[in-house]
């Protein structure tokens, strides 16, 4: 291909994405960055990239400015959309990895499904209250997500953090978290097989073990999942903000 | 000097929404002593879908959960 | 202390059964120190003051590098005082936080600084009244070198050997100061909001336990 440089398609410019960022710029990765989402009041608390003037304006807008501010020549796509079943393998097109730092399971399990399909590395993210977890997923070696969650949980069984609330420095932790990950994917160095749990109250990250499941629904050895139908990702009902 | 069911504080809550909705509504609960009675004024599916479970799940009571017009009026008994 | 704006600001933490406006109001008027502006301790300013810290103290006169730090000072601010950026970086973040620049050059940025190796960063933790039991708050220490990162609660002064010995077991990573210095800012909230004492004692952040740097062997740390 030619490209010296690695290609970065990070999912949500929210307190995940904003942590991750700025760290993948530093180690010269390019990114993309997807949201479609504007900056409210209640992101400042966790969501590093903006600023109280910001208020009102298209995050990864905002976002990829701020990283070009920070590391200057840092090469930084913004994109204000949403990932879609239509459009999610046309944007892992020439991407090394994906990191997943959006808020909701639907797209999360989009994100892996389409990442699975076109064998596109995968680091996935999430917070809540006080605790974080990641998971380094290289498709069809490794557990994926639905090795370990087969789908979406009705809506309101687990809130989100707009309901729970979350600590933000933990964005910051699991950030880094996950991309180390993501670099581990990228130079083919080993990665941790499993999910990385990380407990602020606690202090402590321990790895749960995982392995592929040969039953998965997407990454096993009969897959009944091969193409992004778009009634299996509908969105629950979402709070705003 | 207010009954046992008599709220002793009032939240207004029809102006916002999630998660301000619980989070105007927690603030009130802090404001109240254990044992005595929060009032919330709600509008919309959302609230009614989450007030009551959030309140519940941090250890408060739901009383009264009624329609009032289009609106819905809540008590809370603030728990430990 | 908790106005409209302020409730919807810190609407995510005000959610948490442990924080609530109550702890909120206390991460309002809490005072905490930081000695020490590398990418470590940049993390752990930023996070603090998106958190609201009602008092940042920053401490450490150098000049902003190359290339700026962290996710808080800009490459265009090369060479600025670092206290003096962070603090008008702040400004931009959060208003809700009162920034002093302090120390002066005769200061120390942290207790230990290995000729320019390597970044510590001292995160001191004011009690919040006067009957508090000081022990209960204390001294963050994080310390930083090639990619590795330790850090943990003092319980005195840490002596240069045992940091040697705790960086060169530590995994090594370029995320690794991020992730120490958003711990500190994690544990610095955590002391303030009293939830549970602290583990006390150096920790080297890793996959799994965090593994303590035992007593130190060699009589320094007071």
């Amino acid at each position: 291909m030619g490209r010296t440089k690695k290609r970065a398609l990070v999912i949500g410019a929210g307190g995940l994405g904003c942590a991750v960022l700025p760290l993948l710029a530093r180690q010269g990765v390019e990114a993309v960055v997807l949201d479609d989402d504007t900056v409210s009041l209640s992101n400042l608390q966790r969501q590093l990239l903006f600023g109280t003037a910001d208020l009102g304006r298209p995050k990864a807008e905002v976002a990829a400015e701020r990283v070009r501010a920070l590391v200057p020549g840092a090469s930084i796509d913004a994109r204000m959309e949403r990932l879609t079943p239509e459009r999610a393998l046309e944007l892992l097109a020439g991407v090394d990895v994906v990191v997943d730092g959006s808020d909701n399971f639907p797209t999360r399990f989009l994100v892996n499904d389409a990442c699975v399909i076109s064998g596109t590395p995968l680091v996935h993210g999430a917070i809540l209250r006080f605790t974080g977890q990641v998971m380094a997923i290289s498709p069809r070696e490794t557990a994926c997500y639905r090795c370990l969650f087969e789908a979406p949980p009705p809506a309101g069984v687990v809130p989100s953090c707009a309901e729970a609330g979350v600590l933000g420095a933990l964005c910051g932790i699991v950030g880094a978290w996950m991309v180390w990950s993501a670099l581990a994917l990228l130079s083919g160095t080993e990665t941790q097989d499993g999910l990385i749990v990380h407990d602020a109250l606690a202090g402590s990250t321990r790895l749960v073990g995982l392995r592929r499941d040969p039953a998965c629904a997407v990454c096993g050895d009969a897959p009944s999942i091969r193409t992004l139908t778009p009634e299996r990702y509908v969105e629950a009902e979402a709070c705003v903000a | 000097m207010r009954g046992v069911t008599e709220p002793v504080r009032v939240v207004d809550i029809r102006a916002f929404v999630c998660p301000m909705t619980w989070v105007r509504v927690k603030l009130g609960l802090e404001a109240i002593r254990e044992g005595e009675i929060l009032e919330v004024w709600m509008r919309g599916e959302e609230p009614l879908r989450n007030v009551p479970r959030s309140a519940k799940g941090e250890g408060h009571v739901v009383l009264l959960c009624e329609p009032a017009g289009e609106d819905h009026r809540l008590l809370i008994r603030k728990g430990s | 202390m908790l106005d409209d704006l302020r409730i919807e600001r810190y609407a995510r933490h005000i959610l948490l059964r442990e924080v609530g406006g109550v702890g909120q109001d206390r991460i309002l008027s809490s005072k905490v120190e930081i000695r020490g502006l590398g990418e470590a301790g940049c993390w752990a300013t930023t996070y603090l003051a998106l958190a609201g810290v009602g008092r940042l103290r920053l401490c450490d006169p150098r000049p902003i590098p190359a290339g700026g730090l962290g996710p808080l000072l800009l490459a265009a601010a090369e060479g600025e005082p670092r206290d003096r950026a962070a603090a008008k970086a702040i400004g931009g973040l959060n208003l809700d936080v009162v920034v002093e620049v302090g120390g002066g050059a005769a200061s120390a940025p942290g207790a230990w600084t290995a000729d320019g190796r390597g970044e510590s960063v001292r995160i001191r933790v004011a009690p919040s009244a006067p009957t508090s039991d000081p022990s209960a708050t204390g001294a963050y220490f994080v310390a930083t070198r090639d990619g590795r990162a330790v850090g943990g609660w003092e319980g005195g002064r840490v002596c240069e050997a045992c940091l040697e010995a705790a960086l060169g077991s530590a995994p090594s990573g370029p995320s690794a100061a991020a992730l120490a210095g958003s711990t500190a800012a994690s544990e610095v909230l955590a002391a303030i909001l009293q939830e549970a004492p602290r583990p006390r004692g150096l920790r080297i952040h890793r996959l799994g336990e965090p593994l303590p740097v035992g007593p130190c062997p060699h009589g320094d740390a007071a």
